[in-house]
This record gives C-alpha cells, structure tokens and sequence, in this order.
C-alpha cells in the first residue's frame, strides 16, 4: 500500500510542474496590463508605471519571470500581490477556508442524499418514485448554478425575507463566540442548498445507475438464495459494489470543489477562493491567480490520489493489481 | 432405492411463464418432479430448456415482476411455496433448500472475504452456533484450507471457488441442495473432483441433492434417478439405470447419441437436427415434434399422457410412441415415490 502511495504521487510531481509552467504562459499571453490596472484612471506621471513594472519584475523576460517563480515557489514562497498588497499565501489560505466551509458540507450532504435516494429508487426501477426521481435530478442537474442562486435568493431572502441574500456575516455586527458561528452558519445555508442541489442531481444519477448495475450481478442471486433480508443484500452487497463509480464521481467534484464556487459565491458574494479568483483575472493579479492554480492542480491531484485509496479500500481486486503494477 | 422416505421436493404439473418485451414466455409448460429426502435426482437439459428456471422457481429467485406461476404446485417438505410473497420467501430461502450456482466467480461477492459470506449463511440460520469456528469446519467439509477465509474469491482457482460456494450453500444446513449446473465452469479434472465431492457431502449430511445439467455423463455418475426436460415439459423420468439402459423417448435417444459423439453414415457427429422451439408459441402437442425423426400425426395435436415403460414401474415417458398406461394415473403417482 505505501509503495502505491509513494507511485501515485511520485506521479503528481511532473504533473504539477507542467500546469505551473503552462498557466504561467497562459497568463502572460493573455492580453492586459497589471500595472494599468493597479495605477488605474489616475492619471499618473509616465516615469510612475516603469518604476512600478520594475518593482515588480515585470520588465524581465517572461523566461526569467518564469525561472524567479519557480525558485521561489520552491523556498516556499509564493510572491506577494499587487492588488491585495500582501503575500499570496496567507490571501489563499484565507479564502480556502471560507471555500472549504461552503464547499464540504455541501458534498457530503449530497453524497449521502444522492447514494441514498438511488438506493432507494433502483431496486424499484421504472416505478414512479424512480422515474421522478430521475427526471428531478435530470432537472437538478441542468439547473444552471448561478440562476438556482439567484432564484434563491429572490425567493428566501427578497421576498420572505427569511434569509441573508449575501455574505457571510452580518454587516455592522460584531459578534463573538457562538452568536458569530450561527451568524456564520445563517449566512451559509443558502449558498450551501445551491451547491448540494446540483451535486445531488449528480450523484443520484451516478450512484442509481450503479446500483442498478450491481443489483443484477449474479453475487445477488447466491445473497438472495441464502435467505438474507432484502436489506441486508442491499446495504451489504449491493451498496458496496456500487460505490466505486460514486467514490469516483464525487472524487473528481471534490478536486475542482475549490475553485468550482466561482459562480454560488460570486452570486452569494461568498468571500472564498472564487472570489478571489474573479478580481484577481479582473486585476491581471498574476501571483494570486498562480497561487491559485497550484493550489488547484495540488487538490486535484490529492482528491485522486485519495479517490485511488478509496478504491482500493472499497475493492481487494484493486489492491492486488495497485501491488503489482505500482 | 430409498421407497419410503418423504419428498423433499414435489413440483406438480408447473407453469410459469415471463413477461417480455417480445410477449410472453412459457418457460414451465406443466413441469413435474419429485426430490425425496436423502436422494440424488438429475434434471437434464440442453440451453433454455427451463431447467434454470425451474430450480429458481424452488426458491422464489426468478424476478418478481416479469415472472408468473400460472398453474401447478411447488411444495418444500410438504409446504406449500407456490404463491409466496417476497417476504415471506426471504424467510423460507436457504433452508430446507440452499442453492449453488453455475459460476462460482460471478455467484460469489467479488469485495467480500469468503469466510464473511459463509458466515452470513450461517448468522442467518444458525445463529446459536460459534460463527468463526462453523466457518472453519465448513471450510474443512468442502476440503479448502481453513485460511482461506480470509481470501477473496478473485484469489481461488474456479474450483476452489466452487466448493466455497458450496460452503456457503451447506452453512444453510440444507436438506436439499440445488446445484445448477455446478461444473460447467470448470476443467474436466475439477468437475470430477466436485463431483466426488458432492456424493461424499451428501453421504456424510444425509442430504438429497437435485442436479441441473446438460451433461448425461455427470448424472450417469451422480445421480439415482433424472428427469429430461424440454421446452419446459419433463419428457421422460426414472431410475438412472433404466433411463441409461433404455432411453424411450427420440430426444432422450437423440441426447444420448450426441453424448457419446455417436456418428452417422455419413461419419458426421450425431446431432438432434433444428432447434428449440420458440416459447411464445402456444404449442398445442409435444414440443419436441417438429425436430423428432419419428413425429407422427398425433404429435402435433396435443402432448400424450405418461406412458409407464415394462421394466419394472420406475420409468416412465410421455411420448405417442408408446401406448397411454391404462392405469397411468396411479402407476405414474407410485412412480412419483419410487
């Protein structure tokens, strides 16, 4: 098992340094000009916008950009941002955490909805509640995000007034201990609804089609044939054998769940990662938007290391061909 | 001959059919048999000749919501199962009759240790008894080493797989064990061993044993009586010993000739010419009369009653080749005991 460990992310390693040297171009082909930016209309005088490029390192070679970005990167440091004007690392982190809060609740809870309602629907496979389960996830699925939100916010926070249409604490508040959790807490349910939603709708779907797949796996007929209850063929056999394309699908959500909330936090002005990532394209903030590609390429790669884990945890006959090929 | 035990088993005059697609399948068309307690009976058959079927009838596995008993009987050790509820069957299932399976790596959860599938057998039935060492002990019956509770299947050969399977089918503590199709699987040095292995189990727990095949040499060596079934109809049944020395009806004689590679003038291999008949008809006389060499008018028009053959009351065939018993009724109902 560790040699497997040690393969997989013995693997990362190029992977990662490929993206970093890719987004590092893309970024400095992409037209625009950081410094324009920062400075902004304000009519400054022409010697200003050189001696700031300069500050900066921008009138290097791109090749030397590159090169000073890769040795930093490798003492650990991931530059410092021109807009925010303090250091990548510690703006990421921050973001990530409120990102994370939004996005990990969500995915479990649609994680379990969706494996559960499919374990519910399949074994009765073409009856009304599996049909209208399928057309609602159908439905969920193509539900675009940002307009669920906004819906949502019409509906919850406009009209009924029930809930904060933004944020994530009350403004003009200064709340500590619990009264700040729940405030918090308050502030997350909407958001939170949109992203399980819509990976509900994705989960169900996965997880209905391979419960049925396994459900007509002849391990089930000897399971039946024994005299086990309907239920325990189900939680026992069925579900296990089915996870696999599940674990698989809510992997690769999870890797992406980083950045995937630009649109829920941008229409809940959710101040995560994807926040972040939005003003800094508009500020051509080019060490934040690095920073956050790395930290994008990393947590896609974990979420499959982890995937492949899992994999083997769920399946023995993964675990000997990981042994013998890794 | 075992004369007096009980039967174990009895299918009465069966229909079931399945919904299609296509329309409606008669896979039983009026399917008799007898198991009694401690026996070894055959039920042979080629490729969708209703033999799978019938077995799954016996315990409530054929699915639910396509498959339908039209008419007949099954009764288990007297009870009778024919319209059991789901429920109701998942209480009935293992015991008295456990079920092996043609496969044993499909038939066997691929991600669960085999010890931990045999003792799920034995949490369900035998619930007073010391799981881990039971587990032990049947491992041992079915002569696999005991460490292999702990194996996955995809870690056995196909015949160890098999005989975990069966373990998993004795930790029931059947008293009738089905096996369809047990060593189809498997190489021809295995099935032997299998099948050595099944007259010891059946010797040493008392068990009776129905044996679904398409293989006249695995009931010729392990069986005491068989039934030939075709297009869902039981055509011809008795002893093994009579049945082997005088088949009667032409699709027995046809599959007898097919097994021992018999050849034609020709010096071509024998085969039975045609193919089985499509089950959606509504066929009015025997099903195998449009392939049989020697179909008369008759056999078009209706399937003939149970004819009881000289030798002895322990044969018997249904086929217009041989004249109706007067006496059928009875003879053919004691030949239900023999």
């Amino acid at each position: 098992m560790r040699r497997f460990l040690v393969a997989r992310l013995g693997w990362a390693i190029p992977v990662i340094l490929a993206i970093l040297i890719v987004n590092f171009l893309i970024i400095h082909i992409v037209p625009g000009n950081p410094i324009q930016a920062l400075i902004g209309d304000f009519p400054a005088p022409p010697g200003y916008a050189d001696q700031v490029r300069h500050e900066f390192g921008l009138d290097r070679p791109v090749l030397t950009q590159l090169g000073l970005y890769l040795l930093n990167l490798a003492k650990g440091q991931l530059g410092f941002s021109f807009a925010n004007r303090q250091p990548v690392l510690g703006l990421i982190i921050e973001r990530a955490q409120f990102t994370l809060l939004l996005m990990l609740p969500a995915l479990a809870a649609a994680a379990l909805l969706g494996i559960v309602m499919a374990l519910a629907a399949a074994p009765r496979a073409g009856s009304l509640y599996d049909s209208g389960l399928t057309a609602l996830s159908l439905v969920g699925f193509s539900l675009p995000i940002f307009w669920l939100g906004q819906l949502l916010v019409i509906v919850f926070a406009i009209k009924l007034r029930l809930l904060p249409a933004q944020g994530m604490f009350s403004l003009r508040t200064r709340l500590t201990g619990w009264a700040y959790i729940l405030d918090v807490g308050w502030h997350l349910i909407l958001p939170m609804f949109a992203v399980t939603i819509y990976y509900v709708a994705i989960v169900a779907r996965v997880a209905r089609a391979s419960v049925l797949d396994a459900l007509s796996q002849d391990f089930v007929l000897t399971a039946k044939a024994k005299g086990l209850s309907r239920r325990h063929v189900l939680w026992r056999h069925v579900l296990p054998n089915a996870l696999i394309p599940v674990v698989t699908v809510i992997g690769y959500n999870f890797g992406y769940s980083l950045t995937g909330a630009i649109l829920v936090e941008t229409v809940f002005a959710w101040p995560g990662l994807g926040n972040l990532f939005i003003t800094s394209i508009g500020n051509r903030d080019y060490p934040v938007l690095q920073g956050i590609f790395l930290l994008t390429a990393i947590a896609v790669v974990i979420a499959n290391v982890a995937t492949d884990l899992i994999y083997a945890a769920l399946d023995p006959r993964v675990r000997a061909a990981g042994f013998r090929h890794a | 001959m075992p004369q007096t035990k009980p039967p174990i088993l009895q299918l009465d005059d069966v229909r079931l059919t399945f919904r299609t697609r296509a329309g409606t399948v008669r896979a039983l068309n009026g399917a008799s048999l007898t198991v009694h307690e401690g026996e070894a009976v055959g039920l042979v058959g080629e490729s969708g000749s209703g033999k799978s079927t019938l077995a799954r009838a016996v315990l409530g596995l054929n699915p639910e919501r396509s498959s339908r008993i039209e008419a007949g009987r099954i009764l288990i050790a007297g009870r009778d199962v024919t319209r059991l509820s789901q429920a109701e069957w998942e209480a009935a299932r293992g015991h008295p009759v456990a079920m092996v399976f043609q496969d044993p790596l499909s038939f066997l959860n691929p991600i669960m240790r085999i010890g931990r599938q045999i003792a799920e057998s034995i949490e369900r039935h035998a619930p007073d008894r010391r799981v881990e060492q039971r587990v032990g002990e049947l491992i041992e019956l079915v002569k696999l080493p005991s460490s292999l509770a702990r194996a996955y299947p995809h870690e056995l050969s196909g015949g160890m797989r098999q005989r975990a399977l069966l373990a998993v089918a004795l930790a029931c503590e059947p008293r009738l064990l089905i096996a369809d199709e047990p060593t189809t699987a498997l190489d021809v040095t295995t099935q032997a061993e299998i099948l050595a292995l099944l007259r010891d189990l059946r010797e040493k727990l008392g068990m009776a044993m129905l044996l679904i095949t398409h293989d006249l040499g695995i009931v010729a060596s392990a069986c005491e009586r068989l039934y030939v079934i075709y297009a869902g109809r039981v055509l011809e049944w008795g002893r093994a010993q009579d049945v082997f020395g005088a088949p009667a009806h032409p699709y027995t004689v046809g599959l007898f000739h097919a097994a021992r590679a018999d050849r034609d003038a020709q010096g071509r291999f024998a085969t039975i010419g045609g193919e089985p008949p499509d089950l959606g008809e509504t066929a009015q006389g025997c099903p195998f009369a449009p392939r049989c060499p020697k179909a008369m008018a008759e056999c078009a028009r209706a399937m003939p009653h149970a004819s009881v053959l000289a030798d002895g009351e322990t044969h018997a065939v249904r086929c217009w080749l041989y004249p109706p018993t007067r006496e059928s009724e009875t003879a053919v109902e004691r030949l239900g005991e023999a």
